[in-house]
C-alpha cells in the first residue's frame, strides 16, 4: 500500500473521506503548518469554484428532445434481446448466401482431407460431373468453408502469346487495305471448310491474312456469325496482332476484336492487312 | 477543526429509495440538469451538448427496463453519460478537428450565479469568474476533469466517481489531488 501524499491526504480532509485517527492527525500538522493551512483554505476555495459552475440549468430545447421518449411507451425489456437475435439472424443468412454463392461460383474445389473414421462416400472433385458427385449437404459446406480459409494460390504467369504457323494459302488473297475507305475484301473461290469441333472441345477458328490461312486452337469470343467476318488487323515487325477491328458492314456487333490481340502471326510483315475470320458452326456464340 | 464546506454539504437524502427502477420522467426530471452539465463540461458548444444529452437519455430511456438496482440510479446515469462522452471525445481526437472551440460558446454561465450581492457590476465579476473557472476546467486532461466535475460539481462520493469511471478508489482519489492542484495553480496564482 502506498502512503497518501500530502496533497491526497488534504483533499481526502476537505471530502471527508479521512478515518477520524488520520484526520486528527492532519488537524495537528494543520496547526503547527500555517502553509499547509493555506494550501487546505485554497484548495476549499478551488472546490467552491468549481461547485458554482452546478447552477447551471439544462435549455427547454432539451425538454423538446426529449419529450418523445418521456411521452411515449417505456421500451419493451426484451428488446435489447430481440434485437440481437435478429442481428444473428440476418448474419447468419447472410454468411449462409455467401458461401452458397462461393460454392455455386468455385468450379471444382480440391477434395477436402480425409476425415478419420468417416471416409467420404462421394469425391468432392467431382461433385456436379454427374448424378454419382452429388455431394452431400456436409460435403458442400466442408467445401465452401476450405475455399474460404484456403490462401489463395498465386495466379499462374500469363502464358505466352501463341504463334501461329501457317496452314497454307489462300486460294484468293484479299484486296489491299491501303487507299480508300475500309471495305470488306472480296472472298471467292471456295471457302475454307470449319474445323468440326467434338463435343466438349473448344472449336478453333481460320483466321485468313493476306493470302495466308492461320489456324486458332480455340474460337474467340467474338464469333457470333457462321458467316466469314471481314477484319482488318494491325500487326508489329515480330507479327504480333496489336489490333484488330471489324470491317464496316461486317456481319457481328463487336467493333474490336480482343481475343485476337496479343496473338503472333509468325512471317507476316508489319502493318495493316484485311483478314477474313470464318468460325466453325459449333463454335458460334448468338449474340444476345 | 472546521473544514470549509461546500454546495454539496446541503443535498438532500436519496431521492429515490425504491426497490424498483424509477420511471424513465421521474429519471429525467431529476437528472436532466446534472447530466446536461456532465455533457456541457465535455463538449464544445451547446448543439454538441443538447446532442449528446439527446444520446445519452436516449440510452437510459432503453436500458432503464433492464435496470435491477445494483447502484444508485445516479450513478448508473452517470456511467451510461461517461461511456458515451469519453467515446465521443475520442472519435473526436481521431478526427482533424475543422472548428476549434468558439471563445464565447465555452463561457456559458447561467445567468442565476449564487452572488448575494446585487448589482450588474457585481453580476458580471461573478460571470467573468465562472468563465475563468470552466476555461480552467476545460484545459484539464479528460480524465481529471471527470474526477473534479463529479466531485466538487455533482457532490459524488469517490466509490461512486470509481464506479462511474470504473477505475479503483485510489485512482479517483491521485487523480482528483492533481486536478485541484492544476485548478490551484491557475485560479489562484
Amino acid at each position: 500500500m502506498t502512503t497518501p501524499t500530502t496533497d491526497e491526504l488534504l483533499n481526502r480532509y476537505l471530502d471527508g473521506d479521512l478515518d477520524p485517527g488520520t484526520a486528527r492527525s492532519l488537524e495537528e500538522r494543520l496547526e503547527r503548518e500555517p502553509a499547509l493551512r493555506r494550501e487546505l483554505d485554497e484548495l476549499a476555495a478551488v472546490r467552491r469554484l468549481v461547485g458554482n459552475l452546478a447552477t447551471e440549468t439544462a435549455p427547454p430545447r432539451l425538454d423538446h428532445l426529449a419529450d418523445p421518449l418521456r411521452l411515449g411507451p417505456p421500451p419493451h425489456p426484451l428488446r435489447p434481446v430481440l434485437r440481437a437475435l435478429a442481428t444473428a439472424a440476418v448474419l447468419v443468412i447472410g454468411a449462409g448466401v455467401i458461401l452458397e454463392t462461393v460454392r455455386r461460383e468455385t468450379p471444382a474445389p480440391a477434395p477436402p482431407p480425409a476425415v478419420v473414421g468417416t471416409p467420404s462416400p462421394v469425391p468432392h472433385a467431382a461433385a456436379g460431373a454427374g448424378p454419382a458427385g452429388v455431394p452431400t449437404p456436409r460435403e458442400e459446406l466442408l467445401g465452401a468453408v476450405e475455399h474460404l480459409m484456403a490462401t489463395p494460390p498465386p495466379p499462374p504467369p500469363l502464358p505466352e502469346p501463341p504463334i501461329l504457323e501457317p496452314v497454307g494459302p489462300l486460294p484468293v488473297a484479299p484486296e489491299s487495305a491501303s487507299g480508300g475507305p475500309p471495305r470488306a475484301p472480296r472472298i471467292s473461290g471456295t471457302r475454307a471448310p470449319a474445323p468440326r469441333a467434338s463435343r466438349g472441345t473448344p472449336a478453333g477458328a481460320i483466321l485468313e491474312v493476306s493470302g495466308t490461312r492461320w489456324t486458332l486452337p480455340a474460337a474467340p469470343v467474338e464469333c457470333t456469325t457462321a458467316d466469314p467476318v471481314f477484319l482488318r488487323v494491325t500487326v508489329d515487325a515480330s507479327g504480333r496482332i496489336l489490333r484488330a477491328v471489324r470491317l464496316p458492314g461486317a456481319p457481328g456487333r463487336e467493333p474490336v476484336f480482343r481475343a485476337l490481340e496479343g496473338r503472333v502471326l509468325a512471317g507476316l510483315p508489319a502493318g495493316t492487312h484485311d483478314a477474313v475470320l470464318t468460325c466453325p458452326a459449333a463454335a458460334h456464340r448468338p449474340e444476345e | 477543526m472546521e473544514t470549509p464546506g461546500s454546495h454539496c454539504d446541503a443535498l438532500s437524502a436519496p431521492w429515490h429509495t425504491r426497490e424498483v427502477a424509477p420511471s424513465f420522467d421521474e429519471v429525467y426530471a431529476r437528472l436532466r440538469d446534472p447530466v446536461w452539465r456532465l455533457c456541457r463540461r465535455f463538449t464544445r458548444d451547446t448543439e454538441e451538448a443538447l446532442d449528446a444529452c439527446q444520446e445519452i437519455f436516449l440510452r437510459v430511456w432503453r436500458g432503464l427496463p433492464a435496470f435491477r438496482g445494483e447502484a444508485k440510479v445516479e450513478t448508473w446515469v452517470f456511467q451510461v453519460a461517461w461511456n458515451h462522452l469519453r467515446t465521443r471525445e475520442a472519435g473526436r481526437r481521431r478526427r482533424p478537428r475543422a472548428v476549434e472551440p468558439r471563445a464565447g460558446e465555452r463561457g456559458s454561465v447561467p445567468l442565476d450565479v449564487r452572488d448575494p450581492r446585487p448589482g450588474p457590476e457585481r453580476r458580471a465579476a461573478a460571470r467573468e469568474e465562472l468563465h475563468r473557472v470552466e476555461c480552467a476546467l476545460a484545459r484539464l486532461p479528460l480524465a481529471q476533469r471527470a474526477v473534479v466535475w463529479l466531485r466538487d460539481g455533482e457532490c459524488l462520493s469517490y466509490e461512486e466517481i470509481a464506479r462511474v469511471l470504473g477505475v479503483p478508489v485510489g485512482t479517483v482519489r491521485s487523480r482528483l489531488a492533481r486536478a485541484r492542484a492544476a485548478l490551484r495553480k491557475e485560479l489562484l496564482p
